[in-house]
């Protein structure tokens, strides 16, 4: 099993960057997920993972401290990462689009680059998480953003509007409404997604 | 008499356990009557395990770790967005400090001038453009601020009062609050004279800001917050260092520690975020770390203007929290009225 996270951790906090090495590797795929449908590139995702990964390097390494935040999906170092990860993907998305779009309540502003049918996207396990990454994709980017940080990276409200640089109250809604939205597009794509079992 | 079918913010919400919980009580006592708003909640939670389902995916190429050898003098910089590479900082312990207990509460704030802009004309701006410094949110009596705009006096809130302005004597308040836009974090004092409008001047190197600090203990909480602004460089739009240090009298389960500048309009931006992996602090530990900000530069853009600045202490939640609502701030918020 090797070493846990919070060990693992607590080696980076002595500049251990072997340790931080193996975390990474141990949760890459899940924070290259979320980036990836974030941002809709792959190219770009890997960039801004990347990015997170030498954020989060620089503010565990030098004097010792890191990560934190949240207790599920396994760890801190994992939520901790995720929000990183999060704010990296929101920055280059605003930085290639009017800063103000994502502050706009309706959302649904920049439809999502669809990335084509890239390996993994192929390699996803049958037609119902096909037809959850098109709904996703159908969204603006802003609820697909909320959502996916809520659901998929499970930031905090708190977190996420932080992130966004929104008042909490604006994280709620716009959540809510990136919510039903998507329930929306997956009713239209395959309503068995939303059986829900008895 | 209707039946008022419950909002989907309201239900989504309740799926997060976001809901305070007398309205949380409300919306199972509705649910339990009402099978329509049950099946949207019951399709809301399947959309919410469908998102959640999803597969993780491999990266298409290895992660260049290079900058893990970097040494810790020459700390690598990410790349890409340039000015979010510095919100995540380093946090460092300290050794452990004896502090004094008197107050109660978990977040602190310094108010000042900022001038992130082109420069305008020299002169102090109008007392009908001085923001008052409201509390709208949080625990009453657990904000301090500094108003330089004004008069350049500190001033508390005071427990349970909704409006303070920045009128006081500028003195250490009788319950341990105390700020000074002058002073260092421990030297607390009589408010300098208002001469920090946040103009740049004629002579001298103008300024874009002045020094603040404030320092505060909370006794219920076992913390003592401070924070301190210190103008690293002269000039419109030079570089400000926002600190932020916390320590413990006792063991105190502390998260992370946050900085945000309040615009007045009240857009939040987060400056730099560190957490505590090991999720505490010890008595007599202290932690500490600062950011460098571009003064008056936020997610919008660069905006002259008055900001607040806020430090926030995230505890863990209560165990009785759903797993997702995680995040206890304990925050205050102050904006100009």
């Amino acid at each position: 099993m090797g070493a846990t996270d919070e060990l693992l951790l607590a080696r980076c906090r002595d500049g251990d960057g072997e340790a931080f090495g193996a975390l990474l590797e141990r949760h890459q795929a899940m924070l290259y997920g979320l980036a990836v449908r974030i941002l809709g590139d792959r190219d770009e995702a890997m960039d801004a993972l990347q990015d997170a990964c030498i954020k989060a390097w620089r503010a565990i390494s030098p004097h010792g401290a890191g990560a934190a935040g949240g207790d599920h999906r396994g760890g801190a170092f994992r939520s901790w990462m995720s929000t990183i990860v999060s704010r990296t993907c929101i920055d280059r998305l605003r930085a290639r689009r009017p800063l103000t779009a994502l502050e706009d309540e309706e959302g649904n502003i920049l439809p999502l680059p669809d990335p084509g049918p890239s390996p993994e996207m192929r390699s996803l396990a049958g037609e119902k998480a096909r037809a959850i990454e098109a709904a996703l994709r159908a969204l603006g980017a802003d609820h697909r953003a909320v959502v996916l940080m809520r659901d998929l990276g499970g930031l905090s409200y708190e977190e996420i509007a932080a992130t966004l640089r929104v008042p909490l109250g604006t994280v709620r809604s716009r959540l809510a409404r990136a919510r039903v939205q998507l329930q929306g597009e997956l009713l239209r794509r395959d309503p068995d997604i939303l059986e829900t079992p008895a | 008499m209707t039946v008022r079918h419950l909002d989907d913010e309201t239900l989504s919400a309740h799926l997060d356990g976001a809901l305070a919980a007398a309205a949380g009580a409300a919306v199972e006592a509705h649910l339990a009557e009402c099978a329509g708003c049950g099946r949207r909640l019951a399709m809301l939670t399947a959309t919410v395990r469908a998102v959640a389902g999803l597969p993780e995916l491999a990266p298409p190429r290895r992660l260049d770790l290079s900058f893990l050898a970097a040494s810790a003098a020459e700390e690598p910089r990410a790349g890409g967005a340039a000015s979010r590479a510095d919100n995540v900082v380093p946090l460092r312990r300290l050794p452990a400090w004896a502090v004094p207990l008197t107050a109660a509460a978990a977040a602190l704030l310094i108010g000042l001038p900022l001038l992130g802009g082109v420069p305008r004309g020299g002169g102090a701006p109008s007392t009908a453009g001085a923001p008052a410094l409201r509390h709208i949110a949080g625990t009453p009596g657990l904000s301090l601020f500094y108003n330089g705009l004004t008069t350049a006096q500190a001033a508390p809130l005071n427990a349970g009062s909704g409006l303070a302005q920045g009128t006081g004597s500028g003195g250490p308040a009788a319950d341990g609050i105390a700020a000074s836009p002058t002073a260092g974090p421990a030297a607390l004092g009589a408010p300098a004279p208002s001469t920090t409008q946040g103009l740049p001047t004629e002579a001298g190197a103008p300024r874009a800001y002045d020094a603040a600090s404030a320092s505060r203990t909370f006794a219920a909480d076992g913390l003592t917050l401070s924070m301190s602004v210190d103008p690293a460089s002269a000039g419109v739009g030079a570089e400000v260092k926002v600190s932020g240090s916390v320590s413990a009298s006792r063991k105190v389960p502390v998260r992370a520690l946050s900085l945000f500048a309040v615009s007045a309009d009240g857009q939040r931006t987060l400056l730099g975020q560190a957490a505590l992996p090991q999720g505490s602090l010890d008595a007599g530990e202290g932690a500490t770390f600062d950011v460098r900000w571009l003064a008056g530069s936020t997610a919008e853009g660069n905006g002259a203007g008055s900001y607040t600045l806020e430090f926030d202490v995230d505890l863990p939640a209560s165990a009785s929290t759903p797993a997702h609502a995680d995040t206890d701030a304990r925050r205050c918020t102050v904006t100009p009225g």
